[in-house]
C-alpha cells in the first residue's frame, strides 16, 4: 500500500499537480477566458465526442474481433492477433499519415466515399477508432475465453435462440470488461495527438482537438494558457473515468453481495 | 421416451470418435455411458443432445428422427460437468431461463414462472437460495441448480455429462442417491456419462461400456461386472489382472492350471485371461500356479490385501479372508475363477 501510494505520487500525482499549480498562476478571469473560450469549448467537444464515438464503435467491433479470436480456429489467426496490437506499437504519427493518405479525397478509400472524411471531424473519429481497437479487444478477449462454450450450449439446450443467447447470456457476462475496454479506448482517444493532427485538418472551431490547442499555446510560450486547457481536460477526463470505475465497483458489489 | 441411435459415426479430423454406434435406451431407464477418456462417450451424449452432429447415422426420440434438429428444439435437459451456470444471473433467474426464452405465446406469466422456480428449488433441496448468485454456492449446490435449470422446461430426456466429476467424494455419494430419486420421481429417461465405474455400477439400470468409439457391452451392472462380454470390459471393470493363456475345449490353461472358462465360449487357441483380486488362492511355493513373492500385507475390516510380485515383475493385488503369509515369503497364486477371451 505504501509503495503503491509512493509510486503513484512520483509517476502520476506530482506531474499532474504541477499542471494545477502552474494554472493557478493565471487569474480566475484569465483562466475562464482561455480554458472556456469558444474555440477551446469546441475543441473539448470534438476531443471528448470523437473519443466517445470511436470507443463506442470499438466496443461493437472489438467485441466481434475478440469473439472470432476466441471462438474460431483459422489459418493466420496469430497474424490477425498480432495485427490487433499494431496500433499499440505503431508510432502514432505513422498511423496518422497512413490514414490521411487513405482517407484524403485523393486517397484509395477517400476517393470512393461519398462523404469527406479526412480534414473533417469524421477523420478524427477514424483515427481514434484505429488507435483504440486493441484496448477493447484485449480486455474482452480473456473474459470471453473464460466464459466457455458450455454456457452457450446450456442456453441452446434450454431453448434459447442465438439472439437470446447473445443478449441474455454473453453480453451481460462480458459487459464489465466491455465497459473497461470502452473506458481505456476513450481515455486513450481523449489524449491522442499524433495520429489525429494529420487527418483532422485542424480547422479552428471545426476539426481542432484540445491537445492541439495546448501545443499551439505552448508554441506561443503561453505556458499558463496551455496548462489551463490541460487542467480542464484533466478534470473532465478524470470525472469520466471515475464515473466508469464507480459504475463497475457498484456492479461488482452487486454481484458479490450476499 | 425411447431414445435410439443407430450406426452413428463421428470423425474429428483424424480421430474416429464414434464408429457406427447403435444403442437403444428404454423409456424411464437410467443408463450410464462408461469408458476411459477418449472412448467417445461424451461425443455420443452431445450428439443425442443436439450439441454435436454425426457424420452418419440416426438419432430418434420416441421413434421420431431428430438428427437434424438443433439442441433448442429437442426438449432435452443437459447438465454439464462444470455446471455452465450463468454467473451474472441469480439462482432463480438461472432456473427460470428456459421458461423466459420461450416465444411470447408459450411463455408462462411471471407469477407462474416464480412458482415453478420455487417448486424446483424445493425439489433440488435449495429452498430460499433463489436470490443468491452461483458464485455464492458450493459445488454440490451449483450442480443441483444446474439440474433444476435443466428440469424447468420439462424435458423428456435428461443428459448428464460427468455430473459428479468436479465434486468431492462425500458430496458425490449423497448427490448420486438423490439424483436417482429425482429421476424416478420425474419419470425421466436419463443418460449420464462417467469414467468412474463405481458410479456407473451403483447408479445405472444399465451400463454401456465404450472403448475406441464403439460400444463393447450394454447390460445390467451385475452382468457387466460378472459376465463381461469382451476382453476390454473384463479388463476395464473391477481391477482384474491380465495373463496370457491357452483356450482348449472350453477350458483355460493358465500357468499349469486348468480351469473352466466363465466368459462366453471362445474358439481354441491363444487367449487372454482376467482374474480379479478375490479370485486367487494363496498356496505354498512349488504348487502349480503363478510363482510370486509377497511384498506387503494390509488388513481392512474383514479382508486382508496381499500385494504380491510375479516372476515377470508385475504386481498383483489379492483379496483374501485368511492370511498366513508375511512380507518376503515365496508363494504360489492359484487362480480359482477365470474369464478368458481369444487373443
Amino acid at each position: 500500500m505504501g509503495f503503491t501510494v509512493f509510486y503513484l505520487c512520483v509517476v502520476v500525482l506530482i506531474p499532474l499537480s504541477a499542471i494545477f499549480i502552474k494554472t493557478a498562476g493565471l487569474g480566475f478571469d484569465q483562466f475562464i477566458a482561455v480554458a472556456l473560450s469558444r474555440r477551446a469549448l469546441l475543441a473539448y467537444r470534438l476531443s471528448f465526442g470523437a473519443a466517445a464515438v470511436a470507443a463506442a464503435i470499438n466496443s461493437v467491433f472489438g467485441l466481434l474481433v475478440a469473439w472470432v479470436l476466441v471462438r474460431y480456429d483459422f489459418a493466420g489467426k496469430r497474424i490477425v492477433s498480432a495485427l490487433v496490437d499494431l496500433p499499440f506499437a505503431l508510432p502514432t504519427a505513422v498511423a496518422g499519415i497512413a490514414l490521411t493518405a487513405l482517407y484524403a479525397p485523393t486517397g484509395w478509400i477517400g476517393g470512393l466515399l461519398p462523404v469527406k472524411v479526412a480534414f473533417e471531424p469524421l477523420g478524427v473519429v477514424v483515427a481514434l477508432t484505429f488507435i483504440g481497437l486493441p484496448f477493447v479487444v484485449r480486455t474482452v478477449e480473456p473474459v470471453l475465453a473464460d466464459l466457455g462454450h458450455d454456457v452457450e450450449e446450456a442456453a441452446a439446450s434450454l431453448g434459447a435462440g442465438r439472439r437470446q443467447t447473445f443478449t441474455r447470456v454473453i453480453l451481460p457476462a462480458v459487459a464489465p470488461a466491455l465497459v473497461t475496454g470502452f473506458a481505456l479506448a476513450f481515455a486513450r482517444g481523449v489524449g491522442e495527438y499524433g495520429s489525429v493532427i494529420f487527418i483532422a485538418g485542424n480547422l479552428p472551431y471545426r476539426s481542432e482537438i484540445a491537445p492541439l490547442l495546448i501545443v499551439q499555446q505552448l508554441e506561443q510560450y503561453n505556458y499558463a494558457g496551455a496548462t489551463a486547457i490541460a487542467a480542464t481536460m484533466l478534470t473532465a477526463s478524470f470525472a469520466v473515468l471515475l464515473a466508469i470505475n464507480l459504475l463497475q465497483a457498484w456492479d461488482r458489489r452487486r454481484m458479490a453481495a450476499l | 421416451m425411447t431414445v435410439a441411435v443407430a450406426d452413428l459415426t463421428k470423425r474429428f479430423r483424424d480421430h474416429l470418435a464414434l464408429d457406427s454406434v447403435t444403442l437403444d435406451v428404454r423409456p424411464g431407464e437410467f443408463l450410464a455411458l462408461l469408458g476411459p477418456s477418449g472412448s467417445g462417450k461424451t461425443t455420443l451424449l452431445r450428439i443425442i443432445g443436439g450439441l454435436d452432429f454425426p457424420d452418419a447415422g440416426t438419432v430418434s426420440f420416441a421413434g421420431e428422427d431428430v438428427a437434424g434438429r438443433p439442441a433448442r428444439d429437442r426438449r432435452v435437459g443437459f447438465v454439464f460437468q462444470n455446471y455452465a451456470l450463468f454467473r451474472h444471473m441469480r439462482v432463480a433467474d438461472n432456473i427460470a431461463f428456459g421458461l423466459t426464452v420461450k416465444p411470447r405465446s408459450q411463455r408462462p406469466g411471471a407469477m407462474a414462472i416464480a412458482a415453478r422456480v420455487d417448486e424446483l428449488l424445493a425439489l433440488v433441496q435449495l429452498p430460499g437460495l433463489g436470490r443468491r448468485y452461483p458464485a455464492q454456492l458450493s459445488g454440490g449446490q451449483r450442480q443441483r441448480v444446474a439440474l433444476a435449470r435443466a428440469l424447468a422446461v420439462d424435458p423428456a430426456v435428461l443428459l448428464l455429462d460427468e455430473p459428479f466429476g468436479a465434486l468431492d467424494a462425500k458430496v458425490r455419494n449423497d448427490l448420486r442417491r438423490w439424483l436417482r430419486g429425482v429421476h424416478a420421481q420425474m419419470g425421466l429417461t436419463s443418460i449420464f456419462v462417467t469414467h468412474d465405474q463405481d458410479e456407473a455400477l451403483d447408479l445405472a439400470d444399465r451400463v454401456a461400456v465404450m472403448n475406441n468409439g464403439r460400444i463393447e457391452q450394454v447390460d445390467t451392472p451385475d452382468a457387466v461386472y460378472n459376465r463381461p462380454a469382451t476382453a476390454f470390459v473384463a479388463d476395464f471393470i473391477g481391477n482384474a489382472t491380465r495373463f496370457d493363456c491357452r483356450l482348449s475345449d472350453g477350458a483355460v490353461e493358465l500357468a499349469g492350471v486348468r480351469l473352466p472358462n466363465t466368459a462366453p465360449p471362445a474358439p481354441d487357441g491363444p487367449g487372454v485371461a482376467f482374474v480379479r483380486p478375490h479370485e486367487f488362492a494363496i498356496a505354498s511355493a512349488g504348487t502349480p500356479g503363478l510363482a510370486a513373492t509377497v511384498r506387503r500385507v494390509t488388513h481392512t475390516a474383514a479382508m486382508a490385501n496381499v500385494e504380491a510380485v510375479l516372476a515377470d515383475g508385475r504386481v498383483v493385488d489379492i483379496a483374501t479372508a485368511t492370511v498366513a503369509v508375511d512380507a518376503g515369503a515365496a508363494i504360489t497364486l492359484v487362480p480359482t475363477v477365470v474369464r478368458a477371451y481369444p487373443a
